[in-house]
């Protein structure tokens, strides 16, 4: 009875309407009183509205306008409907994008070894107090220079005459110096070790932070209990980072899809053929350098649906990793 | 459910950033240009020097170069020229970087930021920015027109139409050697066919040094291949042939032509050109130290190789030919449109008019470069020896291939050649991939230039 008359009155309770003074004033809408809940959420949409209205003119528009583009043969000034033709001649008919498809699909894949190597320095400064700082800052370095800079530095590295092949010659490694740049797969090899070095030091600052909000009396205890080495690493500290390890691999996955172009510019230019041309670098290609804006904006279209994939399965096995 | 709707936003964001990034939405103006009958600039075109006799204009133009103001176009020469014949028209030279040009160049058509002139190279590159620009029949009169040989300036090959730039040099496309080098090991004459190209590259390869020299300035990109593609192309099929192929009527896939690139791509691995074509960045120190015999090049690179060789610098088309080569790759370019946005259009067509004019094809040919118009010889003791043997009967001039094929084709083209050269793909793949971007061409991007007729 007691359980009955407890339910009766939560009920009751739930169904009180306010009383006239308690309620806010000018709420109403088609002569309906809408409730707090409710009224939160109009006033938040309309402080909300100024950022929306810019997001879909900035974003939203020029995407739509992007996908409109895409089915048209547009030179930059005048655009002539063609259906899907860019897609269906231009694109998937070609062989050469399913290279670049690959190539694309070869330099996201080798985000997580990138970010395992990262992880694996940051530790070992963890594990070394003393020299942290400075190690540190010789990780960081490489995220002063520009692509520019890296591109041609690891050109010449990597070049048929250059530094790698010749310290391959002088320690009795010649059967393996090559002309890294020429060869198919050697070249995108070349450039994703390129682009690694490159985002290394970002990776290890942000996974030394990580490692840094890692309580010590949590190792201290694990250390107690035996573990040690990789162990520590992969049972221990890894659940505890796994928010930065996420982070740097979304932050390096995002670089990997739109910002290599630099790298590709100065180093290989694409090739030899299109086996180190990327979406992003053939959508420069088509655009510009050969003033088919129709065809870019269809590889703009490819590019996002590739983005859109990446970013869904990144957020989805962070989400079953965390559940 | 609010971390879900969060993931959501960011889920739908991330990817619009970059597909926004990737979208340009302006679309050009083109202000109305005034009408001017063809004797307003058309004093440009006379060969008088004289101050009093040009017709008074003002104001200012920038011009914009596609690299260096040095003296390939000898622009520097032709606007101190202009300038002493209108002191009221001040003029601003821009050098824009070569590598992507026609890239920056069409952004700022389209943002309509254009300079009032630009270079521009004909056939295919003018017909994809020749809705932008002023057609100069309204302003130069045919004949100064017919006299540079502006045709390839021009809508379908024909002056009568819209003519929208005009050239400044006659450039040529050549194998470049050293006399020298080619001399000692018994070379006396320049070989002109295939078995003769081979002969010579065998004594050159047994004296250690490289016969053909092929690599990249900058380590990355490539050769330019187009300049061997002309010769390939020309020993295999006429100029009508060319239309065919260009329009799509005629694969490029076919047996001459495929022939002819197969033997071409057995230059390197008969050993005769270096190994890394693709890569080495010292094939022009290497042809001024000797080690290289021979590299291919334009008349552009002529005072750079004389620099270096001086005396010992020839040039000579390309002998990739079966038949003794009479052909020379030969097209007037190097040129300049006016945009249809200036704001100075008299003054920027009067410009036009002058670079063809006898005066300024003078200063052309000071500059070392060969002038388009013709009747104006060059001052280049070896470009002029090349000209004077390809004006010998028998000889014939044959345009620049690659200045007329789409930008897509073009790209397969100088990707195909690079690729088989290095030994990475084969002769028949890269022709089949030239083939598939002709048939990916719309029907207004097959355009007929009519370089048979």
């Amino acid at each position: 009875m007691a359980t009955g008359s407890a339910m009766s009155k939560s009920v009751e309770l739930r169904n009180r309407r306010p009383k006239p003074e308690n309620r806010l004033p000018g709420n109403r809408f088609g002569g309906t009183r809408l409730g707090l809940q409710s009224r939160r959420s109009l006033w938040g949409m309309l402080f909300a509205l100024p950022a929306l209205l810019l997001v879909v003119l900035l974003l939203v528009l020029p995407a739509l306008q992007a996908l409109y583009y895409s089915f048209t043969s547009w030179d930059g000034t005048d655009a002539q409907w063609i259906g899907l033709q860019n897609y269906t001649n231009g694109l998937f008919a070609n062989p050469d994008f399913r290279r670049i498809l690959l190539n694309n699909a070869i330099i996201i894949a080798s985000v997580p070894l990138e970010v395992a190597v990262a992880l694996a320095v940051s530790y070992l400064l963890m594990m070394r107090r003393r020299s942290r700082p400075f190690f540190r800052a010789v990780f960081f370095l490489p995220v002063a220079l520009s692509w520019v800079v890296i591109g041609l530095t690891f050109g010449y590295l990597f070049s048929s005459r250059g530094a790698v092949n010749t310290l391959l010659d002088n320690i009795g490694l010649s059967a393996l110096s090559s002309d890294w740049l020429a060869g198919d797969w050697t070249s995108l090899a070349a450039l994703i070790l390129a682009f690694s070095w490159s985002y290394l030091g970002i990776n290890v600052v942000l996974l030394s932070t990580g490692l840094a909000t890692v309580d010590p009396s949590v190792i201290e205890a694990a250390r107690l209990d035996g573990a040690g080495g990789l162990g520590m690493l992969r049972l221990v500290i890894l659940p505890q980072i796994r928010r930065y390890v996420e982070l740097a691999l979304i932050v390096t996955m995002s670089a990997a899809i739109t910002q290599i172009f630099g790298l590709i510019y100065t180093m290989t230019a694409g090739g030899p053929g299109r086996s180190t041309t990327t979406l992003e670098y053939a959508l420069y290609q088509t655009s510009f350098a050969q003033g088919n804006f129709g065809q870019g904006a269809a590889l703009g279209i490819v590019l996002f649906v590739v983005s859109l994939a990446v970013t869904a399965l990144r957020i989805r096995s962070g989400v079953a990793a965390r559940d | 459910m609010k971390s879900w709707k969060s993931r959501a936003v960011a889920l739908s964001l991330a990817p619009l950033l970059t597909l926004a990034a990737c979208s340009s939405g302006s679309t050009a103006s083109s202000p109305a240009t005034t009408s001017s009958t063809p004797a307003a600039a058309g004093s440009g075109g006379s060969s008088s020097s004289s101050t009093s006799s040009a017709p008074a204009l003002s104001g200012s133009l920038t011009i914009w170069n596609r690299g260096p103001i040095d003296d390939t176009t000898a622009l520097k020469p032709l606007i101190d020229g202009f300038k002493k014949k209108y002191p009221t028209v001040s003029i601003n030279a821009v050098a824009q970087p070569g590598d992507n040009y026609f890239a920056v160049l069409q952004a700022a058509v389209i943002g309509s930021k254009g300079p009032d002139i630009a270079s521009m190279f004909p056939g295919g590159y003018q017909v994809q920015f020749q809705s932008k620009m002023l057609d100069l029949n309204k302003y130069i009169p045919q004949s100064e027109l017919k006299a540079v040989g502006a045709q390839y300036y021009a809508q379908d090959g024909d002056l009568t139409k819209a003519t929208y730039g005009v050239p400044v040099t006659s450039s040529f496309y050549g194998l470049f050697y050293n006399r020298k080098v080619l001399s000692d090991l018994g070379v006396t004459s320049f070989p002109t066919t295939w078995t003769e190209l081979n002969a010579a590259c065998t004594k050159v390869k047994a004296a250690g040094k490289t016969c053909i020299g092929y690599g990249s300035d900058s380590g990355s990109g490539g050769f330019p291949s187009f300049l061997d593609w002309s010769y390939l192309v020309g020993a295999a099929s006429d100029l009508k042939g060319w239309d065919a192929m260009l329009t799509g009527t005629q694969s490029y896939a076919n047996p001459a032509v495929t022939a002819q690139v197969t033997k071409w791509a057995a230059l390197r691995t008969n050993s005769y050109t270096n190994q890394d074509v693709l890569t080495w960045r010292g094939v022009k120190a290497g042809f001024a130290d000797g080690s290289v015999a021979m590299v291919m090049g334009g008349s552009w690179d002529t005072p750079t190789y004389e620099k270096t060789l001086g005396a010992n610098l020839g040039v000579m088309p390309a002998p990739f030919s079966d038949t003794p080569q009479k052909k020379l790759v030969r097209l007037p370019d190097n040129g300049y449109d006016v945009l249809k946005s200036t704001k100075n259009p008299d003054a920027a067509a009067a410009f036009e008019a002058y670079i063809i004019s006898a005066e300024g094809q003078q200063l052309v040919a000071a500059a070392g470069q060969v002038p388009s118009r013709t009747g104006i010889a060059t001052t280049d003791k070896v470009n002029a020896a090349l000209l004077e043997t390809a004006a010998s009967p028998g000889w014939t001039a044959i345009p620049m291939f690659d200045n007329f094929t789409a930008p897509s084709v073009t790209d397969a083209l100088t990707n195909g050649l690079n690729s088989v050269l290095a030994g990475k793909s084969s002769p028949s793949d890269v022709l089949d991939k030239m083939d598939s971007a002709t048939k990916s061409l719309t029907a207004a991007q097959r355009v007929d230039y009519h370089l048979g007729s």
